[in-house]
């Protein structure tokens, strides 16, 4: 099954992303909202989704980090694609507030689709990338 | 005695040939020249005369300057820059003529003086309005040849630009002013949308929670609410909350209602900009009818078209927009007006300083709205 960090300091939006990631049969793998934290995050994860503003401090430097290792990630901003420096624009940015199918939709995008609502227990389904 | 004859070529023979100089040249006919290096007028040679008499009655600000030590004649129009320097300048060398400003043009003047002509645009130069006052010219120097075809002068001309100079220096500092502001501007526009989007996701997440399993038609309702503050913001900020286009907005608004391949919606009527509060207040008007005609009218079916089309008064000022259903489901008057009906009819009437007519017509609903643009 495919592992979704979620990087996000607002802690309701977090368990929002939470349970429509459940829901469309994702594995959390974890919710950090510190930039530090976020470094220093082993690789335990296979998409990571990103809220630019972490408690005053930008992500980018964990995008950066990403890039360099290959991981896919999405930025989800208030700010929209202009919040987004040069160097990454051409990432999917979910525009916030988003509809659980905007999330669907930019995830389809980086990694295998996931199982059909429901089916992501049933073993031999989920394909982990 | 009448010696006054009408000023002519003839004249300049005449050892009277300054005396249509004005101030300037009433001081230098005045003067004994016998005794300076000069030597007497009337041996002055014809170039030196031509070439004063052109000087003392140009409007232009000019001088010029003859011999070796490159005596100083100048015209009534250098007055003003020359300061307290007027008189005495007149037939004094242009080194002390100058004082202190000497030392800043006397390379060029004697470059001049060997034959090279020069020009400088907005200078700065010690002139008379004194030394501690910034003062910029722009001038020409140029070389005059006496009678054997050698330089025995320079022509000098002068245009005082210290005010062009300072405005636009001034307009330049404004031009900065203005940048820095406006970038602190969209920092702070930067800062808002991201804090809005940020509550509204939070509240969207609130609700999704909260109302979890309870009452979902009630849950999606205020999402689509929220979802259309929120869209109806994008477009608020993409012009940095300056206001929004009417058409951007009704476009926006019906957005989620868009069907692939289908034409459910005409959207007509001049180009027109609506302020932030109009636009929001619009927007969430357009979408509560479109919600409204989801449940009950046109676009309940397949076949049912909304027209929205407005124009402006003769006035400039009065908007006048409708709504117009049609294909629809046949339209009974309700028995209960909800949440967005009322919105409609009472709220944006209030906000918006206008009137809202809602006429439940049999083929279709039909809103009016009327009201004052500033």
């Amino acid at each position: 099954m495919t592992r979704i960090l979620i990087v996000e300091d607002e802690i309701i939006v977090a368990m929002f992303m939470e349970d429509i990631l459940a829901e469309l049969g994702y594995e959390v793998a974890g919710v950090v909202s510190h930039l530090d934290e976020a470094m220093k995050r082993e690789r335990d994860f296979d998409v990571a989704v990103l809220d630019v503003h972490l408690n005053g401090r930008n992500v980018f430097d964990f995008a950066d980090k990403l890039t360099a290792e290959m991981v896919p990630f999405i930025f989800a901003t208030g700010y929209g694609e202009r919040g987004i420096p040069e160097r990454h624009r051409g990432c999917l940015v979910l525009q916030k507030p988003f509809q659980p199918d905007d999330l669907k939709r930019a995830l389809e995008k980086l990694v295998v689709p996931a199982p059909p609502n429901g089916a992501a227990h049933a073993s031999g389904q989920a394909i982990s990338t | 005695m009448n010696l006054h004859v009408s000023p002519s070529m003839n004249d300049l023979a005449a050892p009277d040939f300054l005396k249509d100089g004005g101030a300037c040249g009433a001081v230098l006919r005045q003067r004994n020249w016998d005794a300076t290096q000069m030597g007497a007028v009337q041996d002055w040679p014809p170039s030196l005369r031509v070439m004063l008499r052109t000087v003392l009655a140009s409007h232009q600000p000019m001088w010029l300057w003859w011999g070796a030590d490159m005596i100083q004649f100048h015209n009534d129009a250098l007055i003003p820059l020359l300061g307290n320097r007027h008189p005495d300048a007149l037939g004094l060398p242009a080194k002390r003529a100058w004082r202190e400003g000497w030392k800043q043009i006397a390379e060029r003047a004697q470059a001049a003086m060997a034959g090279h002509a020069c020009f400088f645009e907005a200078d700065a130069l010690a002139m008379g309005r004194g030394a501690e006052e910034e003062s910029y010219y722009t001038f020409s120097l140029s070389p005059v040849c006496g009678e054997d075809s050698a330089v025995s002068g320079v022509l000098g001309i002068i245009t005082d630009e210290t005010d062009q100079v300072r405005s636009s220096r001034m307009l330049a500092l404004e031009i900065e002013h203005r940048r820095r502001i406006e970038r602190h501007q969209n920092l702070l526009l930067d800062e808002l949308n991201h804090r809005v989007k940020n509550s509204l996701a939070t509240v969207q997440a609130m609700a999704m929670q909260t109302l979890k399993g309870v009452d979902a038609p009630a849950r999606d309702a205020f999402l689509a609410r929220l979802f259309a503050l929120s869209s109806q913001h994008d477009l608020l900020t993409m012009d940095n909350w300056e206001g929004a286009s009417l058409e951007g907005v009704v476009r926006r608004a019906l957005r989620p209602w868009r069907e692939e391949g289908q034409t459910r919606f005409t959207v007509d009527g001049p180009a027109v900009h609506l302020d932030t509060k109009r636009a929001l207040a619009l927007g969430m008007g357009f979408h509560e009818l479109a919600t409204n005609a989801a449940r009950y009218g046109a676009l309940s079916n397949t076949t049912g078209i909304v027209a929205v089309s407005w124009d402006i008064a003769p006035d400039g000022r009065t908007l006048r927009l409708i709504w117009r259903e049609t294909g629809g489901p046949a339209v009974a008057y309700p028995q209960r007006k909800g949440f967005g009906l009322r919105l409609v009819e009472h709220g944006l009437g209030r906000e918006l300083g206008g009137m809202v007519k809602l006429d439940f017509a049999a083929d279709g609903l039909v809103c009016e709205w009327i009201m004052k643009l500033e």
